[in-house]
């Protein structure tokens, strides 16, 4: 589905708009999505000047508002209905899917909270071997960049080999999820 | 980690430290989080978890459905489980393993939350045997993860890890020189939250806390144990020195408290849960100041021992009030 405001953009985040008691929707590219974070979600903008009141119905398309309406912002997760305003009263999120419905203002709130917001801690061991092989992939596809580079080619193809080893092992897996369904 | 079997003599002379906690939160996967799933999805997961680990463990399931209100709460309180759990009960079930010390909370703010308690400072072991029960439900059933958030939460708060420790306190020097709300904003800052567990509105009694981790994102399981260790041994410091400057600045003024304290204990007919919290705290001051002749050993889990469900289990649901004050004469004998 395309961002309804700029049509190029996939639309990632969805946001509902409560003006005057009627409810609008609207789903946005993270782009266009951007442009409201300065704009305070899910309070009321009864209060806020003109030019933000503007600024937030040029992305609704709605030109016939008169000034002085009262108008509130949310965005809502499409998976499981959980608004970033329900989110910041009860702290607490519905599904996975938050995650990214509210993604750069949740990553801001993490970000704010706990410092650092790069998981080290303890992997899920199925994870852990996937993360592995791709940290590995990443490593030895440098390594024959490099390779090539010094033109060292009988390491080169020794790499290419594990290189090759790897990935087949992943597509085998990849068969068999795909079997599994 | 360096400040293994700390847990000396000394420590337990000055029983500072009265249990430490780990609990670790998990979600699993394809499911959505607790509040957005109705009651049969949660009795699903309650019956998942429930079948991995009765394979291998001696559980009982508690379903708090078909609790009353004066169940659960007796409950949450023995397991120290917030009892916001009253308002969606139906979802709610607590797993007890006794022989292994551990529960598993299932269906609150989480789909499940692994705790091991334990007495004193032994976070470490605690968090081996959750370690371990967390595997065992990791071999059977896939967890939420995220490549960069680690395992995701219903509350980011609690986000990567998982994991929290939290430590039991009884500080009552820190707390009658009022400087707990100090000790806290200086916490604030090393990433620690601390709170009082038994309060009745505003009020503390007891001056028994909980320290914990505050983050659980960007640091690993074991430097959370390490900083709150490292944490509680100078909050344990501070309270030894708040309790030198009592004695050296308002000894008549502190044994006038401490005695008093002893005397409504020793002849009470009637004590109330929290006047026995704080009267108790003030008496075992003066039994690791030296001012009593008892067997400390007596003393310990006595805040336990004092609790409602413990008294109901031990000598009925009649009279608990005056139940508290004659056990707490027998104690002190």
């Amino acid at each position: 589905m395309l961002c309804e405001k700029c049509r190029k953009n996939e639309a990632k985040i969805h946001v509902v708009m409560l003006m005057n008691g009627e409810k609008k929707e609207t789903a946005l590219c993270e782009e266009c999505a951007k442009k409201l974070s300065n704009l305070k979600l899910g309070m009321d903008f009864g209060n806020v000047n003109e030019v933000e009141i503007q600024k937030l119905l040029s992305i609704f398309d709605n030109k016939n508002a008169k000034k002085g309406i009262d108008i509130s912002l949310d965005i809502v997760c499409k998976n499981c209905g959980q608004t970033y305003s329900q989110f910041r009263k009860s702290n607490k999120l519905g599904c996975v899917e938050c995650y990214k419905s509210f993604s750069d203002l949740l990553e801001e709130y993490i970000q704010s909270y706990h410092k650092n917001i790069e998981h080290i801690g303890k992997i899920p061991k199925s994870e852990g071997n996937k993360l592995f092989k791709q940290k590995t992939l990443i490593k030895l596809k440098d390594e024959l960049t490099y390779a090539v580079i010094e033109e060292d080619y009988e390491k080169a193809a020794v790499i290419r080999d594990q290189i090759k080893e790897i990935e087949s092992e992943e597509a085998k897996v990849h068969e068999f999820e795909k079997l599994e369904y | 980690m360096s400040l293994k079997n700390w847990n000396t003599d000394e420590i337990i002379k000055e029983k500072i430290v009265l249990t430490s906690k780990i609990s670790v939160s998990r979600n699993f996967k394809g499911i959505k989080f607790v509040e957005k799933i109705n009651v049969e999805e949660a009795k699903a997961i309650i019956s998942d978890v429930y079948n991995i680990l009765a394979m291998s463990k001696n559980v009982n399931l508690i379903k708090f459905g078909k609790c009353n209100d004066a169940e659960i709460k007796e409950e949450t309180e023995k397991y120290f489980i917030s009892d916001s759990i009253l308002t969606e009960r139906e979802k709610v079930a607590l797993l007890i393993c006794n022989e292994e010390n551990f529960n598993v909370l299932i269906n609150n703010e989480d789909h499940i939350k692994i705790e091991c308690i334990s007495d004193g400072l032994n976070l470490e072991d605690s968090y081996r045997n959750a370690d371990r029960i967390d595997d065992i439900i990791e071999d059977n059933k896939v967890y939420e993860f995220h490549e960069k958030y680690g395992y995701l939460t219903a509350s980011p708060n609690i986000l990567g890890t998982g994991v929290k420790a939290s430590v039991i306190l009884h500080l009552p020097a820190i707390a009658i020189t009022d400087s707990i709300s100090s000790l806290s904003k200086e916490l604030s800052e090393q990433g620690v939250t601390i709170k009082g567990i038994y309060k009745d509105g505003e009020i503390n009694h007891g001056n028994i806390f909980e320290v914990s981790n505050k983050v659980t994102l960007g640091i690993n399981e074991e430097e959370i144990i390490s900083n709150l260790q490292l944490v509680v041994l100078n909050i344990i410091k501070k309270e030894r020195i708040s309790r030198g400057r009592l004695i050296e600045e308002n000894n008549i003024e502190l044994q006038d408290k401490i005695f008093r304290a002893y005397g409504i204990l020793k002849y009470a007919r009637i004590l109330t849960k929290d006047e026995s919290l704080d009267l108790l705290s003030l008496f075992i001051l003066g039994a690791e100041l030296d001012l009593f002749e008892i067997d400390k050993e007596k003393l310990n889990n006595i805040f336990t021992l004092t609790r409602d469900f413990s008294i109901k289990d031990n000598f009925g649901i009649e009279n608990i009030d005056y139940q508290r004050s004659n056990l707490v004469r027998n104690i002190l004998k």
